[in-house]
């Protein structure tokens, strides 16, 4: 008993953590794994929950409608750059309205179509690779045939035919990256069932009655939820990008709500006299996407043992 | 044995594996009875189709393993016959099963507790204080100290002796009429070994649970088992009452491998049984151990009965009943 507290005030100090002794072991077990091998997943992470605050913060605390066309200030650049001093912080467009309460109204609707879709995918997906791995047979084929035809067809002209057929709205935007989305999940979530489904507590579960739906439930999706995030986190850049390329190409959510897809396009035309209308939500999007890739990375290098760095 | 009727009666049963090269028959013509609390040993190298038994006996075998023959009788219920919802029924609460190696047996996601309980939620309708009761009692029953407060912790929090024992809690939890359990201590210490086997027949014992041991360990079978039949490439090459079939064996092959194993007195070198196992695919005629037999004759190209040699000791080769061999055996090993 004594040898283990000495212990645990060793990794106190260790950690930096004045009183990590009453800690609970699986959070300072967290603590040692985000600090080891979690840095880019953490800081991906931290910069995601960033914007997804400033998504409802900002738009709530400015003194401007996202809608609010003031024709008198139209095209105003940024608040450093501005001689006039009208407290645009990111500027106008072409209408007077303010940039910068649109990149964050348009952040709420980009994040939620891609959060969304990204959700669903994974629904649909995971749900499908498990029947796939686990049951094996024609389910299997069934279903990894149907993910073959859909990794066949290129994503975005499917995107583009399926949107174009039954309209773009929120709904219909996440159904077309459920559409495009789930193979990935399935592909990967059939792959670890067929690992996992060999194990000797699968065997030992069975042996001791449990049905398929509660081994599929509590012995395979648990044990393959490591990889099953990591694609989810990656699906959400694609997403992100795929979202606001459709908007761009006025397919996306349609004006006057904002995308940061929409928005850019929006600013298209006016790049030479007023480059912040598009560079702002462009850089939204940038970020957006590379925290979601970097959380990726860093939960691959802490699922994958093999990428685990000293 | 007895006048009841035994739990288990493994009739004639052969289980074979379709596979590119052929079919293989892993388990060929096995049968034996396994009476009321009785311990029942099956024992043979790897490959010899001993796992594949205890698999078909619970109807585990996975295609492209097929079960194409015989009858398995529980308890007056013939289990070839039952569908997969009814199988479903049985096992973890009449028959269950504990493995080899307790690290991978475990779900590691999973906590103790709830993997206990496991059995409990498949088969009865206890409500959440009732199964954690019954979980904690179960695991007081094994020898894990504190238990309630363990019930949250994951498998990698205990040892494997640990383990083991909540394996044993698990499978027991239900008070089944037979455990197999397949080779329970061949990934432990030899210390751990001993309680581990302790613990499964004290608790075996208290609720009158046949077991089905599967184990290459003749030490093992000699201490611990009633009753005990050696396989040899898918068939039961001798079967009987432990102290007699390990005393006076009759078939060439337990001979061999008793002759084969170290012993403590004694420093004459080992006598292994030369050659390995054949293949077990349906081409195979004759006698199956013929090839590696130090005693094989013209008739062993035919297929050898069951003969019985004594009460319930039955053993398939031709010349069990003609102790000839077994006498030249002895005059060779120097004994009387």
């Amino acid at each position: 008993m004594t040898l283990a507290s000495s212990n645990t005030d060793k990794h106190a100090e260790l950690d930096g953590w004045p009183d990590a002794a009453g800690l609970s072991d699986t959070f300072r077990r967290s603590w040692h794994l985000i600090q080891s091998e979690g840095r880019l997943a953490l800081g991906g992470a931290l910069v995601l929950l960033t914007i997804i605050t400033l998504a409802f913060l900002i738009p709530a605390l400015s003194p401007f409608d996202w809608n609010g066309q003031d024709l008198t200030s139209r095209l105003q650049p940024p608040l450093w750059i501005d001689e006039n001093g009208l407290r645009r912080w990111f500027g106008t467009d072409a209408l007077g309205r303010d940039i910068l309460t649109r990149v964050f109204v348009g952040a709420r609707l980009s994040l939620l179509v891609s959060f969304g879709a990204v959700a669903g995918a994974a629904l649909v997906g995971t749900v499908l690779g498990l029947l796939a791995g686990y049951l094996g047979g024609r389910v299997d084929t069934v279903i990894m045939r149907t993910v073959d035809l859909q990794l066949a067809f290129p994503v975005m002209l499917l995107a583009l035919s399926v949107v174009a057929l039954i309209g773009p709205n929120l709904v219909n935007l996440i159904l077309v990256f459920v559409l495009t989305g789930w193979p990935g999940f399935a592909r990967t979530v059939r792959a670890s069932s067929l690992a996992l489904r060999e194990k000797r507590y699968v065997e030992a579960a069975r042996g001791l009655g449990a049905g398929r739906a509660r081994i599929m439930g509590q012995y395979i999706l648990p044990n393959a939820l490591g990889p099953l995030t990591v694609v989810a986190t990656f699906e959400l850049a694609k997403v992100l990008i795929f979202e606001s390329s459709l908007s761009f190409l006025s397919l996306g959510i349609q004006p006057p709500i904002p995308t940061w897809g929409n928005i850019m396009a929006e600013g298209r035309s006016l790049l030479e006299v007023a480059w912040w209308v598009t560079f702002f939500p462009g850089i939204m999007l940038v970020f957006a996407a590379m925290a979601a890739n970097l959380t990726g990375d860093g939960l691959n290098s802490i699922v994958d043992p093999r990428l685990r760095k000293q | 044995m007895s006048a009841e009727h035994p739990v288990l009666s493994v009739r004639n049963l052969r289980t074979e594996f379709a596979t590119r090269e052929g079919t293989v028959v892993p388990v060929s013509d096995v049968s034996f009875d396994i009476d009321r609390g009785q311990i029942f040993s099956l024992v043979g190298e790897s490959g010899s189709g001993k796992s594949v038994t205890a698999m078909s006996v619970m109807r585990l075998v996975r295609p492209p393993g097929r079960i194409t023959g015989g009858s398995v009788t529980f308890d007056d219920t013939d289990l070839l016959a039952l569908n997969q919802r009814e199988m479903k029924r049985v096992r973890g609460s009449q028959i269950s099963m504990i493995f080899q190696d307790p690290m991978t047996s475990l779900n590691p996601v999973l906590s103790v507790g709830d993997q206990i309980a496991e059995p409990l939620r498949a088969h009865t309708s206890m409500n959440k204080k009732q199964v954690s009761d019954a979980v904690v009692e179960a695991l007081k029953d094994v020898g894990i100290p504190r238990a309630r407060r363990r019930l949250e912790d994951r498998p990698h929090q205990f040892s494997g002796g640990m383990r083991q024992r909540v394996m044993i809690a698990m499978a027991m939890i239900n008070r089944p009429k037979l455990l197999i359990a397949d080779e329970p201590t061949t990934a432990l210490d030899v210390t751990i070994q001993a309680q581990i086997l302790d613990l499964l027949l004290e608790i075996c014992q208290q609720s009158r649970t046949s077991i089905l041991l599967i184990t290459h360990d003749l030490g093992v079978v000699a201490n611990i088992s009633d009753k005990v039949a050696v396989m040899y490439a898918g068939q039961i090459h001798e079967t009987g009452p432990t102290q007699e079939v390990m005393t006076q064996p009759r078939g060439p092959y337990l001979w061999g491998l008793l002759r084969s194993m170290p012993r403590l007195q004694g420093t004459d070198a080992l006598d292994p049984i030369r050659g390995q196992p054949p293949l077990v695919t349906e081409a195979l005629t004759g006698c199956r151990f013929a090839p590696r037999c130090a005693f094989r004759a013209e008739a062993c190209n035919t297929d050898p009965p069951s003969h019985i040699v004594a009460t319930g000791h039955e053993v398939r080769c031709h010349f069990a009943p003609d102790s000839e061999w077994v006498r030249q055996a002895r005059a060779q090993a120097g004994l009387p």
